[in-house]
């Protein structure tokens, strides 16, 4: 029986307060593609973290060729053969396709030992060329499009001598076109005998490239199959598990009249003349895949990113687009998907940071009132739970979920009626989600809206009275509650 | 294969307008060469005497200090970093000139090498300077900015301190003229005197800079962690000893430029380079080499540093033929640096546009 | 997926220093006060205290306003080129053959800090340019234009109302008007980062600029405010030294940026941003203010000091910085 080529046993690893991944395995030959797939917060980014050395598992082995290799840095996978293709590509922008592929060791003259230029583009073009891709090397990478960024990044991992790539939600930027260009990438790479794992939500892409498939969900592994014996609906129910979740609230309001209207938004490039509405008590889920633009229409709204055209109305009145103050002003609050760069001031307290967005009324005048900033406070702290020391703690020290909840005290705080969440329970623990669903739900009761962002099928589809289809800057379905399924989601989601 | 590279330079000039061509064009040079043109156009045409021999050795000779300076400026922003004492470093290795090459006189070593002999310890000096910044900055791992500032402070300080403890500072001046003429000799001889020497120091050290940042590992590993600190750390650069040397090297730049100096003034005053590093960053800047790191080459600065030569005279004769005070230059000077920088950041922002990606 | 590169897990709770900053410097003051006393009769004499206090004063109002815009991560050089240029205005207007007179020349030299101050800060809020560099041309600009000013000469002033704001002492209580001036600005910075909205933006801000701008606060324009604050207290500095100095020459407070910086970092306002405190830029400039007026008293010259500086302002940061990272 061959050896395979990499092999995590039994890994495990914790964070405070959340379990992220325990006694995972998974077993990659050569020459094979294996697609790694699971729900956000499943696992996938930490196992391939550790799979890179940025972190250190605190149980299980990682095997390669059967021996067992344990690293530091970044740099002891890379020196066993292991690159990465991430989301964010890590190229020199300023520096041109030659000198990327060949960063530190460009070849030399024999004997003045300087760099033979003309070598170096010679050997740079072969190496385009053996990938079947026509780029001149002479071009600066920061011209080039994310696809062929993208390709460059796998020339390099190709020429320092990969045996093992992974590559995470490679296709996310791309089209129709650039993709099968990957994949005849990939499935050449894997005829040379490297290892590919590719992590993705697009299933129907899993099913084109991969030979084998593992689920993740929870941190645990919950299977690995043939791609070919494999079915998506069989795919799906393993990465959701068969009973949804029973902790999300009865949605039973019936939605009022229309608060919000979005017309034609767009944004040059991103997003194409969006338009939908958002009525009284309803909560709209806005489901797409990474690249779909659903974030930069959240943004958008929010008025962080600029507009090229479109107008917003809330209550029939047209909104001031443009910044977040303006947003604030029409009564529209924003949830940001990450807390610790956009939600919060981490060297602040718990009081500054749940007051952030309402400073001004907070007192009359210029002074800020101090006693009446405390009241507000410990209210909504006992309100949304927030489990903290005291008041003035540093919200640095607080749990994920808590800090969350502070994020979502301060929206509140700011008493908007629409509200504009950004995968509102990403990353925290499940008690913390619960309390985050229920205050969604008192929302909605007290008439306002909710349009949320979440790639948690689960969540969207027990929470969103409707739920909006996004793909490619798109809106391209829509469903009610009672005829959403994750299939149909996944399917409108991958157009 | 979809989507072809967008060749940004490759497209013809006619099809694009002034502000295309400086946000997006590969390199600053053109225009440059442009505003060069212009200026010297308008100062001939302001003044009597411009286009006379005389301006030409009058430029080419104030020239050289930054010129030099210039180049260790250059490689520090590559990299990614900041060096604001390059002024302090110039004026105590001024001030440490003299008193070597008093000492070296009173040893009795001969004429003949004392120059050498002098420029090795600037150069001692400037690297010992220098190395200091760097070590700090890539050990300790304090700002760029707040080292280098301290130790403007420091050398200057120093350089007073010395200036007054030894007497020779205070009157002497230095009139050995072999060591004088190492700055001031013309060639090809002192009778037909047309280029200064000075200006072939600066072709020679220009000329190996930018071979070195063309044509060696080092330079390009330079260009690799001022583009992407993480990426050059990734392919295996050592970047915290790339920075280092960066340090060393506009140390190294500054003390030369500081014998260069006392050679043409004769006397090394405590005072020597104040205020040079806003020059040298203005010319730096100016000529393309970007703050952010990464991009940017030498013969965009050296034209600079020429154009702000012209800017300096040509306000010099201004001065003669409409008398506009010359105290205008300093205002000049700060503005030119403010548009120098304004222009590099909306380059930047130019190409970060370009990068807008859907989530 | 889509987690940044590099998102690290959440932290355990984190240790306070029970000791508050402040304290210490103000131990360390009253500590060094008491040495110097020592060391040297002349220190503790009315009128070196006064005179000390004199000068604290004026770079005390410039590091108090500085300390706002440092908190949001900013910086500004070109304190000292502004108070060049208002004392050789002040000075020029002075000397015109029709002289402006002294309580017209008070207005003037404050409102010349508006300009100053709305230049770099349009620059750098609007152009987003690092903001060290674009002072470094204001600097230039503003110590440029007093050169022309005055064509590189001092030019005297021996008028009542500036006289008046440079050097009377209040009789009875013996304290110099620029202390009182000093006192006042300081109290009006204090409450206004320590109590007001537009105090608890200015946190915000530093603390995490993306956050700030994300709640609804409007950076641009807060910072933007921040340093035209800047430029007139540069501009009131400016103006109070030239009744002190009863002259206008442009090489007025040359390499007081370097103190003044010194002094603010001292008081415990980091260089990212973010932390800060008046009363910590407080204990700075006494203690900076102290330190230099001790050393001149026991026989170190300026030179020396310029050294100690440097090094002095290294230090700081350098300890700063491993507390810092002691904490994680």
């Amino acid at each position: 029986m061959d050896q395979p080529l990499l092999e995590m046993r039994g890994i495990s690893k914790q964070f405070p307060g959340v379990q992220a991944l325990s006694d995972v395995s998974i077993d990659l030959g050569a020459g094979e593609v294996l697609g790694l797939v699971g729900e956000n917060g499943a696992g996938k980014s930490t196992l391939i973290k550790i799979l890179a050395g940025d972190y250190r598992a605190d149980q299980g082995d990682i095997l390669i060729d059967g021996r067992k290799v344990s690293f530091q840095s970044p740099s002891d996978a890379a020196g066993k053969g292991i690159r990465f293709i991430y989301q964010e590509l890590i190229t020199l922008d300023t520096l041109t396709v030659t000198e990327n592929l060949f960063v530190g060791h460009l070849p030399r003259r024999r004997w003045s030992g300087m760099i033979d230029w003309r070598a170096a583009h010679d050997q740079a073009r072969d190496v385009l060329r053996g990938m079947k891709i026509d780029i001149d090397p002479r071009t600066v990478v920061g011209d080039l499009s994310v696809h062929q960024k993208q390709v460059l990044e796998i020339a390099k991992a190709v020429n320092k001598k990969a045996t093992i790539l992974v590559m995470d939600e490679p296709t996310a930027a791309l089209g129709e076109e650039d993709t099968r260009s990957l994949f005849t990438i990939i499935r050449g790479l894997a005829g040379q005998g490297v290892g590919v794992i590719h992590i993705s939500h697009r299933l129907k892409e899993v099913f084109e490239i991969t030979d084998r498939v593992t689920v993740l969900r929870d941190g645990r592994k919950i299977d690995t199959v043939k791609t070919a014996d494999a079915t998506m609906t069989q795919l799906i129910s393993l990465m959701v598990g068969r009973k949804l979740e029973e902790f999300y609230p009865k949605r039973s309001i019936p939605p009022g009249e229309t608060l919000m209207e979005v017309r034609d938004l767009t944004v040059n490039g991103i997003l194409d003349h969006v338009s939908f509405t958002l009525r009284r008590g309803e909560i709209v889920g806005l489901f797409g895949l990474l690249g779909s633009g659903r974030m930069n229409l959240l943004r958008a709204l929010y008025g962080l990113d600029s507009v090229d055209g479109g107008s917003i109305l809330i209550d029939g009145t047209p909104c001031v687009m443009g910044a977040p103050s303006a947003a604030l002003g029409s009564g529209i609050g924003y949830m940001p998907i990450d807390r610790k760069l956009e939600g919060l001031a981490l060297p602040l307290s718990v009081s500054a940071n749940i007051t952030m967005a309402h400073i001004d009324h907070i007192g009359s005048g210029p002074v800020l009132n101090r006693k009446l900033e405390q009241e507000k406070v410990e209210r909504w702290v006992k309100d949304v739970s927030i489990r903290t020391p005291a008041i003035t703690t540093e919200v640095n020290s607080l749990s994920g979920g808590n800090q969350q909840k502070i994020v979502l005290a301060k929206l509140l705080e700011t008493g908007s009626r629409v509200f504009l969440m950004n995968e509102p329970t990403r990353g925290i623990d499940v008690g913390s989600k619960v309390d985050i669903y229920q205050m969604m739900e008192m929302l909605c009761e007290k008439g306002a809206g909710i349009v949320m962002v979440s790639s948690e099928l689960p969540e969207m589809l027990s929470m969103a009275d409707r739920i909006l289809v996004i793909a490619k800057g798109r809106l391209t379905a829509e469903f009610a509650r009672h005829e959403a399924t994750q299939e149909k989601l996944l399917q409108a989601a991958a157009q | 294969m979809s989507g072809t590279p967008a060749a940004g330079g490759h497209e013809r000039l006619s099809r694009r307008g002034i502000g295309d061509v400086l946000l997006y064009g590969k390199s600053m040079v053109p225009a440059l060469g442009l505003l060069l043109a212009i200026l010297v156009l308008f100062f001939g045409f302001m003044t009597k005497n411009f286009f006379t021999l005389g301006t030409f050795k009058a430029i080419f000779s104030n020239i050289p200090v930054i010129a030099v300076v210039s180049i260790g400026m250059t490689f520090v922003l590559l990299a990614g970093g900041l060096d604001l004492s390059v002024g302090s470093i110039l004026g105590f290795t001024a001030v440490n000139v003299v008193l070597f090459h008093d000492w070296f006189v009173k040893l009795g070593i001969p004429a003949v090498w004392l120059p050498w002999l002098v420029i090795l310890c600037s150069l001692g000096i400037g690297i010992a300077l220098g190395a200091i910044n760097g070590l700090i900055i890539t050990r300790i791992g304090i700002n760029p900015v707040i080292t280098t500032l301290g130790m403007l402070a420091l050398a200057r300080g120093m350089a007073s301190w010395f200036a007054l403890g030894f007497e020779i500072l205070k009157t002497g001046r230095i009139t050995d003229p072999v060591f004088l003429n190492m700055a001031r000799a013309y060639l090809p001889d002192a009778k037909t005197a047309i280029v200064p020497i000075t200006l072939v120091y600066v072709i020679v050290l220009y000329v190996v800079a930018i071979m070195v940042l063309r044509y060696s590992r080092y330079g390009r590993n330079l260009f690799a962690v001022g583009s992407n600190e993480y990426a050059a750390r990734l392919a295996g650069i050592n970047v915290r000893r790339v920075k280092f040397s960066t340090y060393v090297i506009s140390g190294a730049s500054a003390g030369l430029a500081g014998a260069i100096l006392v050679a043409q003034l004769s006397l090394g005053r405590d005072d020597a380079g104040l205020g040079l590093e806003m020059d040298v960053i203005t010319a730096v800047v100016l000529g393309g080499v970007s703050m952010a790191g990464g991009k940017g080459s030498l013969y965009g600065v050296i034209i600079a540093v020429i154009i702000l030569g012209v800017i300096r005279n040509g306000m010099v004769q201004l001065q003669a033929a409409i008398g506009l005070s010359y105290y205008w230059r300093d205002v000049v000077k700060g503005l030119i640096l403010i548009l120098a920088i304004a222009i590099d950041a909306a380059r930047i922002m130019a190409t970060k546009r370009r990068q807008v990606v859907r989530q | 997926m889509g987690d940044a590169l590099h998102a690290a897990p959440d932290h355990g709770p984190k240790k306070r220093s029970p000791v508050s900053t402040t304290l210490i410097l103000f131990i360390v003051l009253a500590v060094m006060v008491a040495a110097f006393s020592v060391l040297s009769r002349d220190f503790s004499s009315f009128l070196n205290i006064s005179t000390m206090l004199t000068n604290i004063s004026f770079s005390g109002i410039v590091a108090g306003a500085l300390t706002l815009v440092m908190i949001t991560g900013g910086l500004d050089i070109s304190v000292g080129g502004n108070i060049a240029l208002t004392s050789c205005l002040v000075a020029y207007l002075y000397n015109l053959p029709h002289p402006v007179p002294g309580w017209a020349l008070v207005p003037i030299a404050l409102a010349l800090g508006a300009p100053i101050g709305t230049f770099n800060g349009l620059f750098i809020t609007r152009l987003d340019l690092n903001p060290i560099i674009t002072t470094l041309g204001t600097m230039a600009v503003t110590r440029g234009l007093g050169y022309v000013l005055t064509k590189s000469r001092s030019i005297l002033i021996m008028e009542d109302v500036t006289g008046f704001i440079g050097r009377t002492v209040i009789p009875g209580i013996q304290i110099p008007i620029p202390l009182v001036l000093f006192l006042l600005v300081f109290i009006a910075l204090f409450w206004l980062l320590a109590r007001s909205k537009f105090g608890r933006k200015v946190y915000c801000i530093g603390a995490n600029q993306a956050a700030a701008r994300a709640s609804g606060i409007r950076v641009k324009r807060v910072k933007f405010l921040l340093y035209l604050m800047s430029g007139v207290a540069a501009s009131l500095s400016g103006l109070i030294l030239t009744g002190q100095t009863a002259v206008g020459m442009p090489q007025q407070a040359d390499g007081m940026e370097l103190d003044v910086i010194t002094a603010v970092l001292l008081g415990g306002t980091a260089l990212s941003g973010g932390k800060g405190t008046i009363m910590g830029t407080l204990a700075g400039v006494l203690i900076l203010g102290v330190l230099y007026n001790g050393f001149t008293m026991i026989g170190f010259r300026y030179v020396h000091i310029r050294v100690f500086q440097g090094i002095l302002l290294i230090l700081i940061v350098a300890l700063y910085e491993m507390r810092e990272k002691k904490r994680f």
